[in-house]
Formats: C-alpha cells, sequence, structure tokens
C-alpha cells in the first residue's frame, strides 16, 4: 500500500528533455586552473580559453603560454607545456604551508596574474570509518540493498578560520557524481571535531574508497563555493541566479577583461579502506 | 484672600443651577398638565390657547403653516408638542422658559446596523446597500457594518451582494434608527438551474481601481485546483497582475513586485510564509476562510508596511443559530470544521483543522530512497465571535500552521506561521466606527539534526507584537473620514545553532536579535461630490530599531567588506540605533459616468522596513527577514493606476481595463556568491536596486447565470537596474511574463452536474543561457555574460474539473438535511511538459558536449478526487 502511494504521487513528477536553443555569441575567455600542493610534484596548471556552449569541442587548449610560478619567499618555478593544455614544473618542487603563491602568464603577449594565495596548515584525518544504510533497490524495489559511505572525524584547529575541500575516490576515480565540489568551513565547529557522512557519496562492497581532506584559503573557499552554486543549483526553485564565477586571476593591463579559473595552494591529508 | 473668594464663587453657582433646576421643574410641571382642548381644532387656535392658559409659546404666524388637527381628549401638553414634531408639523424647541414653535426643517438621521447572513447570523463584508430612487448607498465595511446618515423620509433600501439574494426593506427614518438586516446566501436551486437575480456594481461603485475577490463559497470553490486542494492563492494566480515563478516556487508578484512585498494577512494579523509544501498550496485552510480580497494598486493609508499588495484574507465567523459540521478529504489532505452558537444568536465559535494525507515528495520518481525528501503539513484555525451589544462586538482569531519536512536521514526541518489576534469593534456612536485590534504573529523555522557527534539544533523566528486603532467616522453619505495609529514590535532571532544534546560537539553560535518598533499615524477621506469620489490620505511611517545591537562602521569609499570594518558600535538594552521615516500619499478618483461605467485613477506611495533575505530564484522556508537598518534603507515604491470600467447587461458582465507604473527604489539584491547563512554582517552581502514595472491588464468576468467565469490578460514588464552592476541598462526580472492569460469558467450542466475548466497562457520567465563553456577540474563548466538574455518557452495548461452534488431532496420530498459533493478534477489535461526551467550539463552520451535541458515538474496529467460534506 505505501508503495502504491508513493507511485500515485510521483507518476506526475520532473521530467527532463534535452531542448535546441539559439545561444549567445561564445566569449573565448582564458580559462586557468592550478594548484600548488605539499606533495612533491609537478604542480601542473592548465590553460584553456571557453568555447561556444553548443560546440562539440568543450575547450580549446592554450599550448604557446610562458608560465611561471613564484613563491613570496622568492622562489621562482617554471613551466613548460606538455599536452592538452597543460604545463608542467621543469623541476618537481613542493609548497610550503604559509607561503603565498601565485602564477604568472604571458598569452598573446599579454600577462594574466593570479592573486597571492597562502597554503593552509594540513588537518589530519582521525579516522576513516565505514558506515552503511539500508535502501529499496531502485532495480527491484522488493529488496533491499546496502549502501556503504565515509564517516570521517577530523580535528579542527583551534582560533582561527578554516577552510576545507573534500574529494572522494571510488577505485581510484574522482567521485564527481551528484556531488562535484564538496566544501566546508569551520564557523559552526571551530576547534572541535567535525563529524561527517556523506551518504550522497554511495560505495558497494569490496570497492577502494579513498578520501582527501584539502585546507584551502578563505578565498579559494568562496571561489569553489560558488562553482559549487553554479553547476548543481541552476535550473531548481532553490537556485541562485547564474554569473560569472570570479576567481583570483586577472589580465594586467586590462581589469576589465576576465580571466575564469582559480590558481591556489593547497595542503592535502588522504585516507584510504577497502569496503568490506 | 484668593480662597475666600474662591469659596464665594462656589456658592453663588450653587445658587445659580438651584434657580435653573426650579424653573425646569416649573415649566416641567406645567406641561404635564392636560390640554384644555381637543376634537377637530387648528394649529393657531390651539397654540394661542395654550398661551392663554400661561404656556410660553412663541411662533411666527408668517412661517408657520396653519393647518388643522384632530386632537385627542386626555392628552398632555407635552405629548401635544411631541405629537407636532412627530408628525412633522413643526419643531419644538424649550429655551430659555418658552416654547419656541417654527416651522419643521428636515433632518439627517442615521440608520446604521450590521449585515448578516441569514443561515449563519456572520457578517456579510463589502455589500452594498442602495438607496432606490436616490444615487446614495455605501457599502458594509470589514466587519459587516453599515451607516447611513440621509434626510429625513420614507425610503426603501437596497442590500445586495454577489453570493446573496438581494433583499428590500422600507424604513422611515426620521430619528436614528438601528437597523440589523439578514440576507440568504444565493443557492443553487434543484428545480431552478437558472438564478436570475442581479449582480451587484461594487466594482463601479467602489472607490478605488484594481481590487481582485475570491469568495470560495461560489463557483470559486469548484473551478480545478492542482490536486483538488481549494486553494486561494492558485485561484488569485488566474487573475490579472498577480503570478507566480512556476508550479513549485513559493511567493507571488503582484504587478511586478517581489515576493516579500505583499502584506498577507490572516483576520488582519500578518502571515510571513504562506505556503504550504513547497509552495504548491497556500497556508489558508479552505475550510475556514470566508473571502479574500486582493489590493493591487491603490492602498488605503489604514494599511502599509509592504510595498506591492494587500492580500486580505477573513476566517469565517462560525454560524450564530446553528452547529455545523463541514469537512472533506482529497488525496493530498483531509480537513474538517466545527462551527456553532456559544449563545445562541450572540455568539459563536469555530474550530477546523487540515492534515496532509501523505508523507508528499517531490523527488524524482525513481528515487524510492530512503533519503528522498518527504513532507508532511497541518493547520488548526480558531475563531470566536461574542456580540456583546448593538455597538460592541469582539472576535478572537487563532492559527496555528506547521511543515515538517524529512531531508536526509536524520535531518528534520519544521517551520510554521502561528497567529492569535483579539479585536473589538465598537460603535462609539451610529456614526463613528472603531476597530481596535491586538495581535501576536510569528513565523518560524527550526532544524534539528541527530547525526552523531554533530548533533544540533537550528532555531530562526521572527515575531510581530502589534496593537492598532482604527477610527470611521460617517459625516453623511457623501463623507467618511477615517484615521487611526498603531505600532508593530517586530523581534527577530535570525539564527541561532546548538547542540542537541550535551554528546554533541558542535559549537554554540548565534546571530544578534534585532528588534524595533514599526508605528503610523493615517488619515484619510472619501467624499462624494456628484458624479466623483475621491480617496485620499496620508500615512506616516517610522521605524525605530533599539538595542541590544551591534553596527559594523566600514571604511568610506570602498565596498563594504568584512575587511573594510574599522569600528563597532555596541548599543545597550532600548537605546535608539536607527531611525526611518516615509510620509507615503495615497489619492484615488473614481469618476462613474453612469450607472454601469467608470473611470478611475490612482496613486499610491508605500514603504518597507521588513526584507526577506533571499538569493535563490524562489524564496525557501530558512530565509530570514531583515529589519531596515543603518545599512538597509527602506523599499519604496510609487504606483499610479488608471482604469476604466464597464458592466453590462445588468452587471451580469463586469469589464475592466487597467493600466498601472510602479517605480521601486531600494530593492534588495544580493552580490555574486552573496554569503546569507549565519552572517554576522549581511550589509556587506547586499545591493540595492531600482525596479520598474508597467502593464495593462483586461478583465472581463460573467457573475450570474448557468455559465460564469471569468477571461484575465496582463501584457507587462517588469526589470531592474543595479547601478553597481548594470549601470544605466534594465534587466528583466526573473518573474516578467510579456503576457499572461487566464480564464476560468464554471457551468451548471443540470441540478446535481457541474463542470469547469480553467485554461492559462504565459509568456515563458526570462532564463539566463551561457556563452561559452570551460572545463575546470573534469567539470564543465556554464558561462555566461549578460542575465535573463532569453525565454522559457511558453507555458499553457488546461484543467477540467466536474462536480456532482449528492442528493439534495428525500425520497417524500422533503430537503435533506446534509449536504455532499464530489469534485473530479484532471490537472493539466493534455499533458504538456511544461518548462519550470533550463539546466546545463554534460551530455551523459557525448562527454564533453554541453546538453540544455528543460525541466518540467509536472509532465503528466494529475488527476484528482476530494468528497465534501457539511451537515
Amino acid at each position: 500500500m505505501k508503495r502504491l502511494i508513493y507511485i500515485s504521487i510521483c507518476v506526475f513528477l520532473a521530467c527532463e528533455e534535452v531542448v535546441d536553443v539559439d545561444l549567445p555569441n561564445p566569449q573565448n575567455q582564458v580559462v586557468v586552473e592550478g594548484w600548488v600542493t605539499d606533495s612533491t610534484g609537478t604542480q601542473p596548471i592548465r590553460i584553456t580559453r571557453s568555447n561556444a556552449f553548443s560546440s562539440q569541442i568543450p575547450f580549446i587548449p592554450v599550448d604557446d603560454a610562458q608560465v611561471i610560478v613564484q613563491s613570496r619567499d622568492g622562489d621562482v618555478f617554471s613551466y613548460t607545456y606538455t599536452e592538452d593544455g597543460y604545463y608542467e614544473a621543469a623541476t618537481q618542487y613542493r609548497g610550503i604551508s604559509g607561503t603565498q603563491y601565485r602564477v604568472r602568464i604571458i598569452i598573446d603577449s599579454i600577462e594574466v596574474r593570479s592573486d597571492w594565495d597562502e597554503m593552509p596548515e594540513r588537518v589530519p584525518i582521525n579516522e576513516l570509518e565505514i558506515a552503511s544504510f539500508q535502501e529499496n533497490d531502485p532495480n527491484n524495489s522488493d529488496q533491499q540493498i546496502t549502501v556503504y559511505y565515509p564517516k570521517i572525524n577530523t580535528q579542527d584547529p583551534e582560533g582561527q578560520p578554516n577552510f576545507y575541500r573534500w574529494i572522494f575516490y571510488k577505485n581510484e576515480e574522482v567521485f564527481t557524481d551528484p556531488e562535484p565540489i564538496t566544501v566546508q568551513d569551520d564557523r559552526l565547529f571551530d576547534g572541535n571535531l567535525i563529524p561527517n557522512n556523506f551518504q550522497e557519496f554511495g560505495y558497494d562492497s569490496g570497492d577502494e574508497m579513498t578520501v582527501q581532506l584539502a585546507s584551502i584559503s578563505q578565498r579559494a573557499y568562496g571561489y569553489l563555493s560558488l562553482l559549487r552554486s553554479q553547476i548543481t543549483t541552476l535550473g531548481t526553485s532553490s537556485g541562485t541566479t547564474p554569473a560569472v564565477v570570479s576567481g583570483n586571476l586577472f589580465f594586467v593591463d586590462d581589469e576589465s577583461e576576465q580571466v575564469l579559473g582559480y590558481f591556489g595552494a593547497v595542503a592535502g591529508s588522504y585516507s584510504t579502506k577497502t569496503v568490506p | 484672600m484668593f480662597v475666600a473668594f474662591k469659596s464665594v464663587l462656589r456658592k453663588v453657582l450653587a445658587i445659580a443651577l438651584l434657580c435653573g433646576v426650579i424653573t425646569v421643574h416649573a415649566q416641567q410641571n406645567a406641561l404635564e398638565g392636560n390640554l384644555i382642548f381637543w376634537g377637530e381644532i387648528s394649529l393657531f387656535e390651539s397654540l394661542d390657547s395654550l398661551r392663554s392658559t400661561g404656556i410660553p409659546v412663541a411662533y411666527s404666524s408668517d412661517k408657520l403653516t396653519n393647518q388643522n388637527l384632530t386632537i385627542e381628549k386626555g392628552l398632555s401638553i407635552k405629548a401635544f408638542f411631541d405629537l407636532l414634531e412627530d408628525e412633522l408639523i413643526a419643531d419644538i424647541n424649550y429655551d430659555d422658559g418658552q416654547v419656541i414653535i417654527s416651522p419643521h426643517i428636515p433632518k439627517n438621521y442615521t440608520i446604521h446596523g450590521v449585515l448578516k447572513n441569514a443561515e449563519s447570523g456572520e457578517h456579510i463584508i463589502g455589500a452594498t446597500i442602495q438607496v432606490e430612487g436616490t444615487k446614495l448607498g455605501t457599502t458594509t465595511n470589514g466587519y459587516g457594518y453599515y451607516s447611513l446618515t440621509i434626510k429625513e423620509g420614507d425610503y426603501r433600501l437596497k442590500f445586495s451582494h454577489i453570493n446573496y439574494e438581494q433583499k428590500q426593506t422600507e424604513i422611515s427614518l426620521y430619528r436614528n434608527t438601528y437597523l440589523d438586516i439578514s440576507i440568504s446566501p444565493k443557492i443553487t436551486q434543484l428545480d431552478e438551474v437558472e438564478v436570475t437575480s442581479l449582480a451587484n456594481d461594487v466594482n463601479i461603485t467602489e472607490n478605488i481601481p484594481s481590487v481582485n475577490r475570491i469568495s470560495i463559497s461560489g463557483a470559486d470553490g469548484q473551478i480545478p485546483y492542482f490536486l483538488g486542494e481549494v486553494d486561494v492563492i492558485q485561484n488569485a494566480l488566474l487573475k490579472p497582475g498577480i503570478r507566480a515563478i512556476g508550479e513549485d516556487a513559493s511567493g507571488i508578484h503582484v504587478r511586478g513586485g517581489g515576493v516579500d512585498q505583499n502584506l498577507t494577512l490572516l483576520d488582519e494579523a500578518t502571515i510571513y510564509n504562506p505556503n504550504h509544501f513547497y509552495g504548491l498550496i497556500s497556508v489558508f485552510n479552505p475550510e475556514a476562510v470566508n473571502n479574500v480580497r486582493i489590493l493591487k494598486g491603490y492602498i488605503p493609508p489604514s494599511y502599509g508596511g509592504r510595498t506591492s499588495s494587500v492580500i486580505e484574507v477573513r476566517q469565517k465567523e462560525g454560524n450564530v443559530n446553528k452547529t455545523h459540521v463541514s469537512g472533506g478529504v482529497g488525496i493530498l489532505s483531509a480537513r474538517a470544521l466545527v462551527e456553532g452558537p456559544i449563545h445562541e444568536g450572540k455568539s459563536s465559535f469555530l474550530i477546523s483543522g487540515r492534515q496532509s494525507l501523505l508523507n508528499l515528495s517531490l523527488d524524482d520518481f525513481a528515487s524510492t530512497s530512503v533519503r528522498r525528501n518527504r513532507i508532511r503539513f497541518q493547520d488548526l484555525n480558531i475563531k470566536l465571535n461574542f456580540k456583546y451589544s448593538q455597538s460592541s462586538t469582539y472576535y478572537l482569531s487563532g492559527y496555528v500552521g506547521n511543515d515538517r519536512n524529512l531531508a536526509g536521514l536524520n535531518s528534520t526541518r519544521n517551520w510554521g506561521n502561528r497567529m492569535l489576534n483579539f479585536r473589538w469593534n465598537y460603535l462609539f456612536s451610529p456614526r463613528l466606527f472603531s476597530n481596535i485590534s491586538v495581535f501576536v504573529s510569528e513565523y518560524n523555522y527550526r532544524i534539528e539534526n541527530t547525526d552523531v557527534p554533530g548533533a544540533f539544533v537550528g532555531r530562526s523566528k521572527i515575531a510581530d507584537y502589534s496593537a492598532k486603532m482604527n477610527l470611521t467616522y460617517v459625516i453623511n453619505p457623501n463623507n467618511e473620514v477615517s484615521f487611526g495609529f498603531g505600532s508593530v514590535y517586530h523581534r527577530l532571532a535570525p539564527g541561532s545553532r546548538e547542540p542537541l544534546d550535551q554528546n554533541a560537539n558542535t559549537n554554540k553560535i548565534k546571530l544578534e536579535d534585532e528588534q524595533g518598533f514599526e508605528s503610523a499615524f493615517h488619515l484619510g477621506q472619501e467624499t462624494k461630490l456628484g458624479s466623483f469620489a475621491i480617496s485620499y490620505g496620508l500615512r506616516v511611517s517610522m521605524l525605530h530599531t533599539i538595542g541590544p545591537g551591534t553596527v559594523f562602521q566600514y571604511k568610506g569609499g570602498v565596498p563594504a567588506a568584512d575587511s573594510t570594518i574599522t569600528d563597532t558600535l555596541n548599543y545597550d538594552y532600548l537605546d535608539l540605533i536607527n531611525r526611518d521615516f516615509n510620509l507615503e500619499p495615497r489619492m484615488s478618483l473614481n469618476w462613474q459616468l453612469n450607472n454601469s461605467t467608470a473611470l478611475k485613477t490612482s496613486f499610491s506611495r508605500t514603504a518597507q522596513y521588513l526584507h526577506l533575505i533571499s538569493n535563490t530564484i524562489s524564496p525557501s522556508p530558512t530565509d530570514i527577514w531583515k529589519l531596515s537598518d543603518t545599512y538597509i534603507p527602506p523599499t519604496t515604491t510609487n504606483q499610479y493606476t488608471l482604469g476604466f470600467y464597464k458592466n453590462l447587461k445588468d452587471n451580469m458582465w463586469e469589464l475592466s481595463a487597467e493600466v498601472y507604473f510602479k517605480d521601486i527604489s531600494d530593492n534588495i539584491q544580493y552580490k555574486n556568491g552573496a554569503d546569507l547563512i549565519f552572517n554576522e554582517n549581511i550589509e556587506t552581502e547586499l545591493l540595492f536596486s531600482e525596479a520598474r514595472a508597467y502593464g495593462l491588464e483586461l478583465y472581463a468576468r460573467k457573475k450570474t447565470g448557468r455559465l460564469k467565469g471569468w477571461i484575465s490578460y496582463t501584457l507587462s514588464r517588469a526589470e531592474s537596474r543595479i547601478p553597481e552592476l548594470n549601470g544605466e541598462r534594465y534587466v528583466l526580472q526573473n518573474h516578467d511574463k510579456t503576457h499572461d492569460f487566464s480564464t476560468s469558467w464554471s457551468m451548471q450542466l443540470s441540478p446535481r452536474w457541474s463542470a469547469s475548466a480553467n485554461f492559462v497562457f504565459n509568456t515563458g520567465i526570462p532564463v539566463t543561457l551561457p556563452t561559452d563553456k570551460y572545463v575546470f577540474e573534469g567539470n564543465l563548466i556554464p558561462h555566461f555574460d549578460l542575465r535573463n538574455n532569453a525565454r522559457l518557452p511558453n507555458y499553457h495548461r488546461l484543467d477540467l474539473s466536474v462536480k456532482w452534488e449528492g442528493k439534495k431532496y428525500k425520497k417524500d420530498g422533503s430537503r435533506r438535511k446534509n449536504e455532499d459533493y464530489w469534485i473530479f478534477t484532471i490537472y493539466n489535461v493534455y499533458a504538456r511538459q511544461n518548462a519550470y526551467s533550463y539546466f546545463f550539463r554534460e551530455s551523459p552520451i557525448d562527454p564533453g558536449t554541453a546538453q540544455v535541458v528543460k525541466y518540467s515538474i509536472f509532465g503528466t496529467i494529475i488527476p484528482a478526487v476530494t468528497y465534501n460534506f457539511r451537515f
């Protein structure tokens, strides 16, 4: 009986249809994506241009830029182009917490620069637990299935604002559905154990569950939050207004033109477990 | 010396008073004697005769008309004088020991009383009272009272209201008279389907433009509603100038105004969130609601605090004659009402409840997950009224409503409105009416999350404590003055969050409470001059925000932000933090060209001191309200309206065409990515826009006959400009719909069957389409340039319903005491998948390719059935 009632309410619900609409002309904006991490590596940076929304090609790689990363301490790391818009440091390096970094890029003899972004202190993951709940099997509603999800407690450092980003991997692949970006701040938990139940990230028995906790700057947190709302809420009644997602990059000589994306510094902790 | 003088003065006064008393007594004694004449006698002879017996009669034979009188034997002199007055032969004045007889001059007298429903005893609002053969008339006020002051004489009064049978009463008005009139509700008779009675012409005669009325006891109660749930707000959306963004969007926009700019009143108390179930239905339980009046153009000076419209919802009063039970059950909810006399004919009670039946969900059909959102709601309405005397009636109204939402596994959200209102209608005199009301109104939101170890309870609340007094003085039928004052103490607790129990390890945080007094004085006059009627007035409104509180000071010349705070000012308990003040003139002119034609124009300036902070497309129950303060100016609106009104075929058809222009200043807007949750200095996230809205509204309504209904069309534009973002350029508002057409018809097919249909068509709302896409960390991101650069496809929908009434007569031919009926509804008959929105995603089949996806809330037809009864 209960199921019947659900169905009677649900039959009229939401439906989706792909439509063809006339779209405005593309602007082909410069997009920069890059994070200096606290693990030794080539710290790749990707430079692309946005493409027409209707185009079959998702983006246009920029392959002829000159790229350097500077630290406030005076270190300079030069980058060379690899492929698909990626640039990598000529020599491997790692970022240091408390130090500020920025990128300087010359594209078509015009300079794009990021603001300084300070790498926060790394915050450890106390323990990764695997929790579970039962629910109806979407394919066979007579059966129940068990969904496993990560449950992680972290100890927030006291007396300072902290900003976090969670990244989930299932069998070494980044988990982007249903939440492509998961960010958090400690306003409600400052100095406390932060409890996290990521029920949206369901794993099956046998999966390898890896979780990364990245400490990010306040500015990066703001950028990712806005990006997240622009990806996940548009089109719903709780949607925000569609808007340009501005990061921390700009043209040195022309502030009116936008650069999309973000260049920042993160410190990450990892934890891995296999779902029983 | 001074003391002695005072004592002498007192003695002199005492003696003087005593003499006066003696004189009066002497005169009265003389008047109590019997007449020395009787039978046929002329007036002059009789007066001379009195004078000869020592009664000091004074009259002028030039002015007074002599005539023959017939006097009974044994009449006292006083009774003789009274007779002269009663028969309108002469006016008698007792003055200074003399009896002055002067020719009768016709005087004005007041007839007043209450117009009632003959069956239930409930007061009838907005009925017309006309004096036949004259242009004089009035309407019953918001409490069912009427008062007419006219020259003495014999008249025939005509009482009419669209839902009642007309009644005519003859009156002899030679003294102030109190007269309660009862009229019977119109019922569709079994044997006569055609209802032939005349409809009233209140739309022509009332002074002000742009008023819509909804009365769900009539045809409004049987038109098709979503899931069969009779709903005044859904009905209002079929009227011109009133719209919502989409199906599951909370809140309505009236003539381009914001959702927080409607003053929604339930029995005069503010309702902050009039939505249940994410805006699909309103909180107004159809069982308990009597009628609704929506003021879109002219806002009378007695109303203020919101700048767009006034939505007055009135609860039924309760039957003072008989106890009744009514109710209904549909697929969405069940409801019941009990009403009856506490003291027959004098006082009554009403209690009504509504409860949703299912765990409702708007999630995906496919999701049978325990993580899906489920929602339940309930309402409880009460009303008591007590008619203490001809001049005093007391009312008590109450409402409690609640929505409960289970989100995910461990999170419960509750929100709802509460209201308690005590009202006292008092007649100081037949021509001076007062309404005194004291109310408490509250909206609160509570979230409880039991996830250990972070279990918490979050709360947010706004409460109003209000007292007001309005007075209306009827000088004569053509002239009425009203004035009043009132104050609301707003107390806002925007948010707190604390651990659920001692095991929980979240921090306790609380945003600072806000408090303020919003007060107003108003004065207005309604007056008629020939075929012109004018209503005008002034409202003086003010807001005083008071401590305790904190105000951040920001560095000048740069945008306010956390980083530009230079100082913090702390205010103690009851310290004045900020003061705002507005003069709100209102004016409306009605030029009645003839009995069935009128031209009206109005101007209203309104100010709003309370704002809903919400940067989502449609407001959410978690959104907080904010008082105007040092950084948030009051929103003000000027609205100009011009309308033409014409009734045809004895008011069977009501036609109107109206144009309006509105400019709205200091509308709250939000910076991109504004963080509004638990933000202590929310002013740093706000911007202010100038908005303007204009439009043409056409409306035609057929009020009588077997077929009833209306057609409504609105051509409009609503746009706004944020100087910091748009410069001089205006951008379309999210709720702008160029063309908006609605029509609704009900037809009596047979004594027991009737059918209704609604059809709506409107231009799709604006949408922002992306110019580009780019990839960030593997996510395909749409890039937007100009806001609202396109529109959704046109929206149209047809709904049908059929009403099947139970047998009204028993086998023996007598009328059944109980009534019942079924309503079968089909919503979205041709199953159109109307676009609610577009969203943008990466193609699941072809990665790297972006798609524009049309999202529809309802994709198929939605049938529903409700059963309703009354006994």
